[in-house]
């Protein structure tokens, strides 16, 4: 993959999701139009953590939600590209608990919010069961499209 | 008896880009063994190398956790739709 396309808006969902999280870690979906090379993120679904013990420094999804994310993305006429998640004064790098649970096929978007402010969002992918995270370049689209 | 299974996101590729597959099983585990058997790649995506379903997989028959029920051995009928869903977490520890 060389780089992300992602919408003006959906950063802005992502930034605004993780700031009402915070100091939760906030999450979402990511929607949009799959391309090997360079996906298009359109839009994001809002999700609630589910982390009932650690939901400072943790998130989980449930299984409704995650079949819920798909459902709506059929019925977008959507795919669906990977979520996001937000780190609450830390910095907008994947930890081992983001690679343990990484999927081959669905990027990670980390956001960094620092003292309650929107701060770097990064993309990663993995490109095998083993392999360790790669860095995705973010490029942002402003067409509106 | 015909089982519908659904193929969630990630593991299409591995699954001829199909997200939904209609497998002939009693339960679970023949399900499973009928779709791994179809498309041999999907096995280390869902099994660990001792056969266990991987933790971080989860399979739900008509909206319920086979865990909570009997496992692979849990039995399916016809019409019954096998869900596997990637388990979705992560943080900054």
């Amino acid at each position: 993959m060389t780089a992300l396309s992602l919408a003006a808006s959906a950063l802005a969902e992502i930034r605004a999701g993780g700031t009402a999280a915070y100091p939760h870690e906030g999450c979402g979906a990511l929607l949009g139009r799959f391309d090997a090379a360079a996906p298009r993120v359109l839009r994001t679904l809002a999700l609630p953590n589910r982390e009932a013990e650690k939901p400072r420094v943790r998130f989980a999804l449930s299984p409704a939600d995650y079949m819920f994310v798909e459902a709506e993305a059929d019925r977008l006429a959507l795919d669906l590209l990977g979520f996001w998640h937000s780190h609450p004064d830390h910095p907008a790098r994947p930890s081992e608990t983001d690679r343990a649970y990484a999927w081959q096929g669905l990027l990670t978007l980390v956001l960094a919010v620092a003292n309650g402010e929107p701060r770097d969002l990064t993309a990663w992918e993995i490109r095998g069961p083993d392999t360790p995270f790669t860095e995705v370049p973010i490029a942002l689209d402003t067409s509106g499209e | 008896m015909p089982v519908n299974v659904k193929i969630p996101t990630p593991l299409r590729r591995f699954a001829g880009e199909k997200s939904e597959l209609v497998v002939d099983a009693r339960d679970v585990a023949g399900a499973l063994e009928t779709l791994l058997g179809a498309y041999p790649s999907l096995r280390p995506q869902l099994l660990a190398e001792s056969g266990a379903v991987r933790s971080f997989v989860n399979l739900f028959v008509n909206g319920e956790d086979v865990r909570f029920l009997d496992g692979q051995k849990t039995p399916v009928k016809d019409g019954d739709t096998l869900a596997i869903i990637p388990a979705i977490a992560g943080g900054s520890r």
